[in-house]
Parts: structure tokens; sequence; C-alpha cells
């Protein structure tokens, strides 16, 4: 009897110490690299995380999880593209500003943010909890950061599987796409000499995957790293003459509609302008880029491309027990 | 006094062919320089191109830019800045203030944060009400400072202090207003400096009447704005309405700004620097000084928009930089001169 | 002229003055204490003793305390500036902000952040990490930079008071001329960062802004019994003044650089805070009365509390999306500016 309880003790205390041992590798933290080149001493396993954009915002609902906090683009607009979730996450101000004092109200564990609005105030931000700023402005950037983050979250396959279906179904809607035909397009801010983003730019790059024609061009001075649009004179549109348009919706200012120019665009006169909502603006994300994939499809080649259901193709991607 | 006034007011037959004939100047150079801004541009054009697009407009490209964007861009540069010249007179001559002017009182930045209000706060009102939305706030503004002035009682440097203030205050709430409405930057950058990209036909005739009627009844009035230029009491001894000119000749120099700045935002400093100018010429009375003022006006306008477009082509400076720059230098020149304002200063 | 308070009993004075130096105390501690987070008032004690959990210690030890004091500091600054500039251009409209010496901040910030840009590792979209910490100096150095030309063109001419300032107000708008055209003619990322820096604003403002401002108010409040003198003389004419026995060029220079120098680091610090120059030296003389001796102390303690409130103010009104500090005082100094200058001769 003596020697069952002195067995099962030493069972117990072995197993105790080979679990904290266990344990304790878990909760040594990693070391990331984000895109400013800094190693930062992330926790393991973050649970609760904040996201300063839709991006982070994006890529947790879809790995199945829920962020802790976010920010908005527009106050009171909660993006279709994230089904409305946002409403229900707190809000802790906008993207290039977002509260300090509710953010470390939040208590998280780790910060994602868009490296180019944020980065100035780092400082203080990693206060609060260890911060990763992300450029997000090219293609390239978007299976990247996606593998990076879901790697530190836990859910390696998952990102795997994500990057992999967005490849396959780019190739797909690319096959499927009239061949011969490049449909010149233009991205833009609205604006009297309209900001358009060279290919670079993620929308961008998918439209060009996609056989259109992006009418301005390749980032014409590379040396210039964040070079990625100009504000391109009205001269130079009608000159260009777009085929379809994409502008990004930010507010009742539409001053290029008054431009008489712009009505002489075939664009316009084809009634092939489209105003795109947040999915456009962030597209790094693993929803908003599927979407922008389908509804670049179907505005560049309507008939050959249905609509898409923006709801319903989040919904598609979002794990049913996300929390 | 009374023949001083009297001469002023009819100008002498020899005063009155040369001050035409410096107008006519103006707007000769007016025409060339914004002929040679026909050439420049995005896509820059020859010459003969350009002369045929003119004269045998054909349905191309060229023909459409000229048409469309570069000739009626430079018609609305001059009207701006004739407009904006016209202003600055008639607010330096019934202030008797040499540093009055648009922006140096507040009325543009009335206008303009009266404007971004409109378009942030109620979206739905269409663009036509900017302008008498744009000349309400201008008008307030004005008044605003005048009030801190006491009517230009004090000495003239207070009345652009005050207005300088008012200005300030003003351009704090627009930017406020203009960050309250999103993510929109290039906007914003607009309604801080004024410019004149895209500005087409639409835009010169939306100026027209507001710039014309200013101009109309400033010729009418250009008497009354004789004696204004004199002093108060002098004007009084005329038997002028004190009560009733000033306020009438604060309206009318309001209106160009009301009819400018929802087309061309706020450009500073043409409306301070080209009086001066103009007033170093010697014209011989309100009327000339005034058909000078809105030849000179528009001519400095064309050119600094020509320049604006050029300088960092494709991308565009905002016009309001270029005038800044040019007029800036020479208002730090102005306030160094030991006779700045000589004769007008109480 | 403001109209001196009537003659108190001494009961009233002291009671004044306990209101006096109460009041920003009050303040400063109603900012401390009241912020978007709900912080329980005895979790605030134990946090500014450094006892308090790691969340109140956060909170209130990284964000709001290291922010009310950079604001208190850089009230100061901008006041005793303000009061400076008045008395030695003689012009009771007189404001760093109005002068130039914020203009030439911002157009230095401006080319020290598109510089940085291009220090890039070439080739990659890695950008050259930002070097934030340099911004305050960078700023620092364009305001002094307007300074000095603004002192150039002053003494050159021997310039009358008004026409000094309306001198500033030229030079200040053509550096803001060249500031905002560099920013629309190159079209960088960083606009964002740069508009929010323009409008004034102690957003993330740390203990290195506290660090960085703190030298500069210790030289300053150090001088100012030094400088009593010249500041009492340079209020006369030139000529009267060298009557007196003063060495005018000289006194004018060293509070001129004085003044800019507090001025150009607050705003290297927090951006351009229109209107506190200007108001406070006047709310701090009408108050002083007849005890021209309590001018500078009231303008120092006005300075910390008009900052501080209106820091508060934007925090609680615009909660999740604060209002930058720089907007809340323009809007509010305004009205005050009106009805002083009003009253004004």
């Amino acid at each position: 009897m003596f020697r069952a309880i002195t067995t099962l003790l030493k069972a117990s205390l072995l197993s105790l110490l080979f679990g904290s041992a266990v344990l304790a590798e878990e909760a040594k933290p990693t070391a990331i690299t984000d895109d400013r080149g800094i190693k930062v001493d992330v926790p393991a396993t973050p649970k609760r995380v904040a996201a300063i954009s839709y991006f982070g915002v994006d890529l947790m609902l879809a790995l199945g999880l829920e962020p802790i906090a976010t920010t908005y683009m527009v106050k009171g607009r909660e993006p279709d593209f994230l089904l409305g979730r946002t409403r229900d996450i707190p809000q802790i101000g906008q993207r290039a500003k977002p509260n300090l004092e509710l953010l470390a109200d939040a208590k998280p564990d780790l910060i994602v943010a868009m490296r180019r609005y944020t980065e100035g105030n780092a400082a203080q931000y990693q206060k609060i909890a260890p911060y990763l700023a992300y450029n997000l402005e090219l293609y390239g950037d978007s299976d990247r950061t996606i593998l990076q983050l879901a790697t530190l979250l836990g859910k390696k396959e998952r990102a795997e599987q994500l990057n992999a279906e967005f490849k396959q179904d780019l190739a797909a809607f690319a096959a499927k796409a009239p061949k011969g035909v490049h449909p010149r397009f233009q991205v833009m801010w609205a604006g009297d000499a309209p900001w358009t983003f060279y290919n670079e730019n993620m929308t961008a790059a998918i439209l060009t995957a996609l056989g259109g024609e992006n009418i301005a061009g390749n980032n014409p001075a590379t040396y210039k790293v964040d070079n990625f649009g100009v504000e391109m004179s009205l001269e130079t549109m009608l000159e260009k003459d777009p085929e379809v348009i994409f502008v990004y919706d930010y507010g009742p200012d539409r001053p290029n509609e008054n431009n008489p120019i712009w009505n002489s665009l075939s664009a316009v006169k084809n009634g092939r302008v489209y105003y795109v909502g947040d999915q456009w603006v962030e597209a790094h994300g693993p929803i908003a880029r599927e979407i922008v994939l389908r509804e670049a499809a179907h505005y560049l080649y309507p008939d050959v491309f249905p609509k898409p259901d923006v709801a319903a193709e989040a919904t598609k991607l979002i794990p049913a027990a996300s929390k | 006094m009374r023949g001083i006034a009297a001469r002023q007011a009819a100008g002498t037959a020899g005063g009155h062919l040369s001050a035409v004939a410096l107008a006519g100047l103006f707007l000769l150079i007016a025409i060339l320089v914004g002929f040679g801004g026909l050439l420049v541009g995005a896509k820059p054009m020859r010459l003969d191109t350009a002369l045929n697009a003119i004269f045998a407009p054909a349905a191309n490209i060229d023909s459409t830019i000229v048409w469309t964007l570069r000739l009626p861009r430079s018609i609305a540069a001059f009207l701006a800045g004739g407009g904006l010249g016209l202003s600055g007179y008639l607010l330096q001559s019934f202030s008797r203030n040499p540093l009055a002017s648009p922006d140096l009182t507040g009325v543009t930045a009335g206008a303009v944060a009266s404007i971004v209000g409109c378009f942030v706060f109620l979206p739905w009102l269409s663009s036509i009400y900017y302008a008498p939305i744009g000349l309400v706030g201008g008008l307030g503004a004005a008044a605003t400072t005048f009030w801190i002035a006491r009517g230009g009682r004090t000495s003239p440097l207070h009345l652009a202090l005050g207005g300088v203030t008012v200005a300030l205050f003003l351009g704090g709430l627009t930017t406020y207003m203009l960050l309250l409405g999103g993510p929109q930057s290039p906007a914003v950058l607009f309604w801080l400096s004024g410019g004149l990209q895209g500005r087409s036909w639409s835009h010169v005739v939306f100026m027209l009447p507001w710039i014309g009627a200013s101009l109309i009844g400033a010729l009418l009035g250009h008497r009354i704005v004789a004696l204004l230029s004199l002093s108060d009491q002098a004007a009084a001894g005329m038997g002028l309405n004190l009560a009733l000119w000033k306020p009438v000749l604060l309206v009318l120099a309001t209106l160009p700004v009301a009819g400018i700045t929802p087309v061309a935002g706020p450009i500073a400093f043409i409306g301070l620097a080209v009086p001066h100018i103009v007033r170093l010429l010697r014209p011989s009375g309100p009327a000339t000084a005034i058909m000078l003022n809105v030849a000179a006006g528009g001519m400095l306008l064309v050119a600094a928009d020509v320049l604006a477009r050029s300088l960092a082509a494709p991308r565009e400076i905002p016009v309001g930089i270029i005038t800044a720059l040019i007029g800036g230098p020479y208002f730090v020149y102005l306030t160094q001169r030991p006779n700045f304002g000589a004769g007008r200063e109480r | 002229m403001a109209r001196p308070l009537p003659s108190r009993t001494a009961a009233s004075r002291s009671r004044l003055t306990i209101l006096l130096f109460g009041a920003p105390v009050l303040v400063a501690i109603a900012a401390i204490f009241l912020g978007v987070s709900h912080v329980a008032p005895a979790d605030v004690l134990a946090a500014l003793t450094g006892q308090g959990s790691r969340q109140a210690n956060l909170i209130i030890g990284d964000f709001r305390v290291p922010r009310v004091i950079t604001g208190i500091l850089a009230g100061i600054h901008f006041a005793l500036a303000g009061l400076l500039l008045q008395t030695i251009t003689r012009n009771p409209l007189a404001d760093p902000t109005l002068m130039g010496v914020s203009q030439g901040a911002t157009l230095a910030v401006t080319l020290f952040l598109f510089a940085t840009v291009y220090g890039s590792a070439g080739g990659s979209n890695m950008l050259y990490q930002l070097p934030i910490a340099w911004l305050p100096a960078a700023g620092l150095i364009g305001g002094l930079v307007a300074g000095g030309i603004i002192y150039l063109l002053a003494l050159r001419h021997d310039l009358g008071p008004l026409r000094i300032t309306l001198c500033g107000i030229a030079v200040g708008a053509v550096l803001h001329a060249m500031a905002i055209g560099l920013i629309t003619g190159w079209g960088s990322a960083r606009i964002e960062i740069l508009l929010e820096w323009l409008t004034g604003s102690l957003y993330a403002r740390s203990w290195e802004h506290v660090l960085f401002l703190l030298p500069f108010t210790i030289v300053g409040l150090a001088a100012l019994p030094f400088l009593q003198r010249s500041i009492g003389m340079l209020r006369f004419e030139a000529p009267v003044a060298r009557s007196f026995g003063l060495d005018y060029r000289r006194h004018f220079t060293l509070v001129l650089m004085l003044a800019c120098g507090l001025a150009a680091s607050a705003v290297g610090a927090v951006g351009p805070l229109v209107f506190v120059g200007l108001v406070v030296p006047h709310l701090a003389r009408m108050l002083a009365g007849r005890h021209g001796g309590a001018v500078i102390p009231l303008t120092i303690l006005l300075g910390a509390m008009l900052v501080t409130t209106a820091d508060l103010v934007g925090r609680l009104i615009g909660q999740a999306d604060e209002i930058p500090i720089g907007v809340v005082t323009a809007i509010g100094g305004a009205p005050i500016l009106v009805i002083l200058l009003r009253r004004l001769p």
C-alpha cells in the first residue's frame, strides 16, 4: 500500500514537473520581426488581440477567433464584409489614432496595426502590449502577413489553407476571364486630380491578374519605396480613357463628378463607375481579398461573372464557432 | 479738397488713355501667358497643334484638352485673380487701410469655413448654394474683424491683426471639420490652400455673375469710392450717408470672394499685393484703378496657375502656394519700407 | 488699459492668492483623475505612488500623467513666449504662432519627415525606421531659424512694434505655404502624420516629451529674474530705453531668443497651439491689476491651467476620437481674444 502511494506520488510529481516544463515552454515568448524590421517579443499564443484597422478583424474572424478591440474608418459604419461583427467589438477610435486609454482598458496581449499610420507612436503602444506594425500595401504583403500572424495565433494550417484557396480562386477566375480582352481600369480616391494607384497596390494587382490594364501602370520611381499612387490629372485620364473606374467611397464630396471631362470619359458614359466599400481600401485580409476578387471580376466582365453577395461570401470564410 | 476730389474723380484725358493702355497691356500679357499655358501640362502640346485646336476644333483629344480643360482653366484663373484684386482694392479703399485684403480681414477664411461646414454636415445641400453661403460666412467674418478694430478707426495694423485672428480661428475650425469628414487628405489640402485643377466652363459661368456684379457696382459707385478713400469726414462733408455706403462697399468687396472660393478655394495674397502694385502705377482715379486691378490680378493668377501646373508636372502644386511664395516676400518687403502706405495712414 | 481691481484687504488678497494658486492644481488633479477610461480614485492615488495595479500604473503613469505634464510645460512655454514677445515688440497682439515661429517649426518637421523617407535600404519596401525621437528637435530648429529671420528683419530697420508683428505674419505665411507646398507636391504616405501634427495635439505624448521640454522650462524660468529689468526697460521705445543705460540691441536679442526658444521647443513637442500665447498674458495682466510683479507668475500659472483644461475638454468631449488640443484652443481662445481686442485702446 505504502509503495503504491509512493509510486503514485512519484508519478504525479514527475508528471507535474514534466507538465510544468511543457507549460513553461508554452509561456516562453517568441520573437517576431514585423515590417519595421524590429524584433518584437510576443507571447507564444496571444489570446487577446487588439486589431488597429480592419485587417486584424478580418484575419481573426477568418481564423475562427475574435479580436478584443477594433477601430473604425467612419464612425457608425459597420462593414458588410465583416458581417457587421464590428458592432459587438469595443471600438477604440480611428486606425491612425487609437485611443490609448481605451486600448489599455481592453487589456490586449498583442497589438496589430498599420505601420504608416501608427509607427510614430510605437513606444507608447509597446507599453500596453507587444506592438506589430505591417505595411499592408503591396500584393505580396497579404500572404506573408496572414501566414506570420496566423502562425503566431496557432492557426498555421488554416492560414496556409486560406492562402492556397485564394491562389486557386485567383487562377480560376483569371482562367475564366475572356481572353484577349483587357479592359482599361483605374482605381482611385475621389478628387479633382484623383489619387490613382499603381499596379503594386493590392486591388490593382488583383484587377491586373484578372486581365485588366491599369491606366496608371507600375510605380515609375522605384527608388521611392512608398510611392503607391499618383495624383492623376484629368488630362491624363482623358488620354488614357479607362473603361472601368473604381472609386474608394468616403464621403459626400465627389468633386470629380462636377468636372466636364468626367462626363466625356467612356467609363462614365457607359455607366461603369463603381463606388466601392471598405473591403477595397483594406484588401489584404483573407475575407476582403476574396470579395474584392469576385467584385473585380464582376465589374470587369459583367457578362461572365455574377455580382457577389458580400455577406454570403464572408459567411463562407468565417468558421461557424468563433470566439 | 474739392478740386482734388474732382480731378481724381474725373481724371485728365491723358491719364485715362495711359491707364486704358496699361489695362490693355495686362490683358494682352494675360492672354499670352494663358496661351503659353495651353502648351504646358501633363500632355505637352506643340504650338501648331494648339493653334489648330483653338481655331479649328475637331473631336480629338487635343481639342478636348484645350477647349475643356486648359482654356477655361486659364479664363477661370483670370477671373479669379481679377475678382480678388478688385476685392482687395475695394477693401483697402473704403477702410483706408493698406493692409486690408480678403485674407487679412478674414473674408476668405469665413467663406471657406462656411462652405466646408456645409459639405461636411449638410452633404445633401446642392453645391449651387455654396456661393451665397460663402457670402454670408465671408460677411460675418469681415463684420467681426471690423467690429474688433472699431470700423478701422484704430491703427490699420490693428485691423490686420484682428483679421488674422479671425482667420486663424476659422482656419482651426475648418481643419477640424475636415478631419471629422473622414480619411480624405487630398480634399483637406485643397481647402487649405486653394487650386484650379479641373476648372472648366461651368465654373467660369458660376463665378461670372458674382465678379461681374461687384465690378459693375464698383464702377457705378466709383465716385463714392473716391470720397471714402479720402476720409470719413470728407465723405460725410460731401453729403455721403456713411451708414449706408460703407456696408454696401463691404458687400461689394465680398461678392467676388463668395463666387471664387467655392471654385478655387482660398488663394492668398492676390487681394493684398495687386492693389499695391497698381497704386505704384498711379492711376488717375478709382474707375481706372478698378480696371487696372482686375487686369493685373487676372494676369498674375494666370501666370501663377501656369507655374503651378508645370513646376512639378505631372503633379500639381496648389496655386495658393505660388501666390504666397511670390506675394509673401513682397508683403515682407512692403512692411520694411519707411513710407509704407504713405498718404493714407492715420 | 486693464481696469485695476479695487483695493483689497489683506484677507481678501490672501484668499485671492490661494485661489489663484489653487486653481491650476485643482485643474491638474482633475485632468489626472478624469479621462476616457474610468479609473477609480483610489487606484489613481495608488498609481501615483507607484503602488497601483499594472493597469492603473499604465493608464495613469504612462499615459495621463506625462500627457498632462507635457501640456502644462507647453502651456507655460507658449504663455511666457507670448508675454515676452508682447513686451519687447510693444504690441499687445504678438504671439509666437502669429509671428512665424510655429510655421518655421512646421516647415522643418515636414522637411525632416520627407528626408527620412529616403534613407531606406534600397530595393526593399522596408522603410527606414522613422526616427520619431528627433521630431521635436527638428521643430525646435525650424522655429529658431524663423525667429532669427524675423529678428534680422526687425533690427535692420529698427521697425516699429506693429510692423514687426506684420513682418512675422508675412514670414509665417510664406513658410506655411512652403510647408503645404511640400506636402502636396511630394504626396508621400506620411501625409497623415503631418496633418495630425499640424493641428497641435497631445496624443501619445510621453515622458520623452517631458524630458525634452524640461531643460527649456528650467532655463527659461531661471533666466526670468535676471531679465526682469531688461523686460521692463524694453517696454519703452529704443531711444528712451537707451537713455536708461540699456544696451538695447543685446537685451532685445536675449529676450527674443528666450521667447523663440520657449515657443519653438513647445511647438516641436506638441505642434502649434494657437492663441495660448496671445490670450494668457492679457488675462494675467487683467488679474494682476496694479500688482505688476504678479504678471509673470500669473502668466505661468494661467498658461499651465488653460492648456490642461483644454486638453481635458478635448479628451472628455471627443471620447474615443479625442479633439486635438489645437482645435480646442482655437475655438475656445478666439472668443476670449475678440473680447480682449475690443477692450484695447
